[in-house]
């Protein structure tokens, strides 16, 4: 040690050797304090990925000023601005600079991937995009809502721990395909967070995988509602929009999102997609789904101006369960025709019909054309599929046509200028019916189309008495003396297992008794023939209900 | 003296850091302390029997007299004109039944000849000594349910006579030296004092979250005011004032926080306001908060142990690695721009901060002993001359040349 230290030491030394030699002063001090106890709160710890680029920046150039390193990102989720600003560490003005070079599109890319991917926060914009993001104010980081920090108790954090455990389910099973169960989880996520935007969102996305699409638009617009500017929600709600025929809508919804987010590539694909297809489609089509498919097969417009469609099948995935009937979606080939009355198209020589049957899954695809007898010119017959609860007959709500098939015996019709499908629901019988009734003839190749085990799952409970007139009628008429007495047989029976049949049966006209009576008496003698196996009881009791006891 | 006497020039020696003095002790301090307004050094720890040790070592280049020491030496013959090395002498000792963890003399005022030493032991209680008469507190208590972690006091230099402790149940408390504690007894019972002010999570959590360290500081120079700053051992970081009675800044960084200082104005102003805080971290990171617009906000953090322009060859070499322990930041009082950091290699890293408020300089970094040097503690008369004990049981005393 040199001696200029040495020198100093030495003469500090000397000057404090003894202590300081001041006599004890009693020096006045300000009163003591108030008691004041301060609760701390929880401090999320900042996250890894940020921190550790944070500290790498610095520590390569150590002079940057702090705008580089920015937003000491305090995951406490501060509801308020200022909180976000002070909880920063940044100054207010160098806090809403580093929001200047806060990177949209790469924070979209990134939760897009992320979305795809499944990963734990599907649309927060905060983790991934680091350094260039500073917190965001809006105090629902997706993923990370642990609310028990800065937000005032507003959710009970456990529940919304649970509702982002569901999500975390869903989001798992979603990346597996397995949608369905995906959505359970989702449902149940929204049920204990129902304020959290995303989880609609999610769902809907499951939704449309499924091609659920009704559901999903509606899931879209509830995540809307709870964030509107929400780029994704508005996109997948116009895909489900163009899905399910609603162009227009579909296009505004894509158009909403790209002014919130012009570059958004996503969207303005689909925007694209639609541009395009709409020019293959008519001012008046309401149900049109996979525009874009029209095109291809287009005919060229003849007198009536025709739109088809393609009916697309598919396969519901095998995991699915039938419990929630899956709409497949296949798109119905669909020619829309004017309703002309006189067109010849409604001629029966060169009627076509639709025969649009959900009730199996059974891929077969068909080419089919709705013949509207309607007065309104709706284009398409939109049918539901059969465990689900028939609609009126007026209204039709709009859904993806699913593939029809046909019963066994749709080929058997011997008349060859028609091409008849029997029914499956109340509405197709109801449009054949009007078209047939005229003829008598026609109306018996189309009754005997349907099986007589269908008529009580056809009719369900809107069975009307006109309907049992003509039948009877052509019962009598035809049955009687061309067909097997079993099959008549068959045919009462099943009819009386209609819902609400002794409603209907009120309505009898006089016609209609005699032609019944006439039916049973035929049966009768019918008995003990090696074809039927019915007996005299059964006709006892099928007189009874039909509410005749004299035959 | 000339210039031509000494060694080295003054401007080559800045940044130099010169060891004066070192001496092994028997028992592992956790604290060295000046004792201030003297030339004596309090080390207080505890041995390998279990008990707490108060020890007092007077530094001093008079050759030892077999009076004025207890442990025996040799005789010399006084050479009085001979400039000597300075010695560390051991001038008294005191073994308690309680280790002690933690110690300060801020608290009491400094218009004293022998200002008392508050402790805070294994046991949670706090105790003030008249080191004088060491054989029995002024006052004990029993201040927290655990371990007293740290402490600190403004008491010596403004407004009131308050200090803070932070202990291993996670709270911080405040207390004032006028108080008294009948209520809490004499430290033999199990009630707590009643502090001032409690800061502490209201949750009770099963594993809270202890404080490591703690600082006091004056804002503005008023005297109501008072910023707490507390480092815990899961990286929180949080800086309270008392007199909004709300945690104004708080952050985490991470890793365990060992130690936390709010840099001091230079003497001559405000007394005792700071401008700056600086933390470090047991993973090898300094992280430094500056109070812009009376907001902190956060300048740089780096790796002590990563260098980039290292003083000497040395110290690349034998770089302990770059997630070593920061054990200890301390401003160096009078010149409070310059920061040493001493980390689990036994290097101490000095720093000097710029006028934009960032970590501009790193004036060296030397090796002052072989393992971490745990207490930092800096002379207030004597502009450079730190005190420090390292893991080693070895007291060391150096001179930093600024």
């Amino acid at each position: 040690m040199d001696a200029l230290t040495l020198q100093k030491l030495a003469q500090w030394e000397q000057a404090h050797a003894s202590g300081n030699k001041k006599p004890l002063t009693a020096k006045e001090y300000p009163p003591m304090r108030s008691c004041q106890d301060i609760t701390l709160k929880d401090i999320q710890p900042i996250q890894l990925t940020q921190k550790k680029a944070r500290i790498e920046a610095v520590s390569a150039q150590e002079k940057k000023a702090s705008e580089q390193t920015t937003s000491p990102v305090t995951s406490t989720s501060p509801s308020t601005t200022s909180e976000a600003i002070k909880s920063s560490g940044l100054s207010r003005k160098a806090y809403y600079e580093s929001w200047d070079k806060f990177d949209v599109d790469k924070a979209l890319e990134d939760f897009e991937r992320d979305d795809k991917r499944s990963s734990a926060k599907p649309s927060s914009i905060s983790t991934n995009s680091t350094k260039t993001a500073p917190k965001p104010l809006l105090s629902k980081p997706t993923g990370a809502t642990a609310a028990d920090q800065v937000e005032p108790a507003t959710m009970p954090s456990d529940s919304v721990a649970a509702a982002n455990a569901e999500k975390e389910k869903g989001n798992e099973l979603f990346k597996k395909g397995l949608y369905v169960k995906a959505i359970e989880h989702y449902s149940a996520s929204m049920a204990l967070d129902p304020s959290n935007s995303v989880l609609p969102i999610n769902r809907a996305m499951a939704l449309l995988k499924l091609e659920r699409f009704a559901e999903a638009e509606r899931d879209c617009t509830l995540g809307l509602k709870l964030d509107s500017k929400n780029v994704k929600a508005l996109w997948r709600r116009g895909i489900a929009r163009r899905s399910l025929g609603r162009v227009d809508e579909a296009k505004k919804d894509f158009e909403t999102a790209l002014t919130i987010d012009p570059v958004n590539k996503a969207v303005k694909e689909e925007l694209a997609k639609l541009k395009q297809g709409s020019t293959t489609t008519t001012p008046s089509s309401t149900a049109k789904p996979s525009a874009t498919k029209a095109s291809a097969t287009a005919t060229t417009p003849s007198k009536p101006v025709a739109k088809s469609t393609t009916a697309k099948k598919q396969e519901s995935p095998a995991s699915e369960s039938s419990k929630p009937p899956v709409i497949s979606s296949k798109r119905v080939l669909i020619k829309e025709v004017e309703n002309d009355e006189d067109s010849e198209l409604f001629s029966l020589g060169s009627t076509k019909r639709i025969a649009a049957e959900p009730k199996s899954t059974t891929p077969t695809a068909s080419k089919v054309t709705p013949v509207e007898a309607a007065p309104k010119p709706v284009a398409v017959e939109v049918v539901k599929p059969t465990p689900s609860p028939t609609p009126a007959p007026t209204s039709a709500p709009v859904t993806p046509l699913t593939k029809p098939t046909t019963p066994p015996t749709t080929t058997s019709t011997s008349n060859p200028r028609t091409n008849m499908v029997a029914p499956s629901t109340t509405l197709d019988f109801q449009r054949d019916w009007k078209s047939y009734s005229k003829n008598n003839e026609l109306l018996y190749q189309y009754i005997k189309l349907i099986q007589p085990e269908a008529l009580p799952g056809i009719f369900k409970s809107s069975f009307e008495s006109d309907y049992l007139s003509s039948m009877l009628t052509v019962f009598r008429t035809f049955y009687i003396p061309s067909e097997d007495p079993q099959l008549l047989y068959r045919s009462l029976v099943n009819l009386g297992k209609v819902q609400r049949f002794d409603m209907t049966l009120m309505f009898m006209t006089g016609t209609d008794k005699k032609d019944l009576v006439s039916i049973l008496q035929h049966l009768a003698s019918h008995v003990n023939d090696s074809t039927t196996t019915y007996s005299q009881q059964d006709l006892a009791a099928l007189a009874s209900k039909f509410k005749t006891t004299n035959y | 003296m000339t210039s031509a006497a000494g060694s080295l020039r003054e401007g080559d020696r800045k940044g130099k850091v010169t060891q004066v003095a070192s001496k092994p002790i028997p028992f592992t301090a956790f604290q060295a302390l000046w004792v201030p307004g003297t030339t004596r050094i309090c080390a207080l720890g505890s041995n390998d029997s279990g008990f707490g040790i108060i020890q007092l070592y007077n530094l001093t280049s008079n050759p030892p007299s077999p009076s004025s020491s207890k442990k025996p030496t040799t005789a010399t013959t006084p050479a009085p004109t001979k400039q000597q090395q300075p010695r560390l002498v051991l001038q008294s000792e005191a073994e308690k039944k309680i280790q002690f963890k933690s110690g300060t003399f801020r608290a009491s005022p400094r218009s004293s000849t022998l200002p008392h030493l508050l402790t805070g032991d294994f046991e949670g209680r706090v105790g003030l000594w008249d080191l004088s008469r060491a054989e029995v507190p002024v006052w004990m208590f029993r201040a927290h349910e655990d371990v007293v972690n740290c402490m600190d006091g403004v008491g010596s230099r403004t407004g009131r006579p308050e200090f803070v402790t932070g202990g291993r149940d996670g709270t911080v408390k405040l207390w004032d030296m006028r108080q008294d504690h009948k209520a809490a007894g004499s430290g033999t019972g199990t009630a707590l004092g009643k502090p001032l002010s409690t800061m502490a999570s209201l949750k009770k959590q099963v594993d809270g979250h202890d404080v490591w360290c703690v600082n006091m500081g004056v804002g503005q120079g008023t005297d109501d005011e008072m910023l707490v700053v507390a480092g815990y051992d899961n990286g929180d970081l949080r800086v309270m004032d008392l007199r909004m009675g709300q945690a104004v800044f708080e952050t985490n960084l991470q890793h365990g926080i060992c130690s936390v200082e709010l840099s001091p104005r230079p003497q001559g102003t405000s007394l005792s306001s700071f401008s700056s805080l600086v933390a470090t971290t047991l993973e090898g990171s300094m992280h430094v908060f500056d109070l812009v617009d009376g907001q902190f906000k956060a300048t740089t953090s780096t790796s002590a142990g990563s260098n980039t322009t290292a003083m000497t060859e040395e110290v690349l070499a034998v770089q302990s690695g770059d997630d070593s322990t920061l054990w200890q930041v301390r401003h160096v009082p009078q010149r409070p721009d310059i920061v040493a950091v001493t980390d689990g290699g036994g290097y101490m890293h000095l720093y000097e901060q710029g006028d934009e408020k960032t970590l501009s300089k790193q004036l060296g970094s030397h090796k002052l002993a072989e393992q971490g040097i745990l207490s930092l503690d800096f002379n207030e008369d004597m502009e450079g001359l730190f005190v420090g004990c390292d893991l080693d049981n070895t007291l060391r005393v150096g001179m930093l040349h600024l």
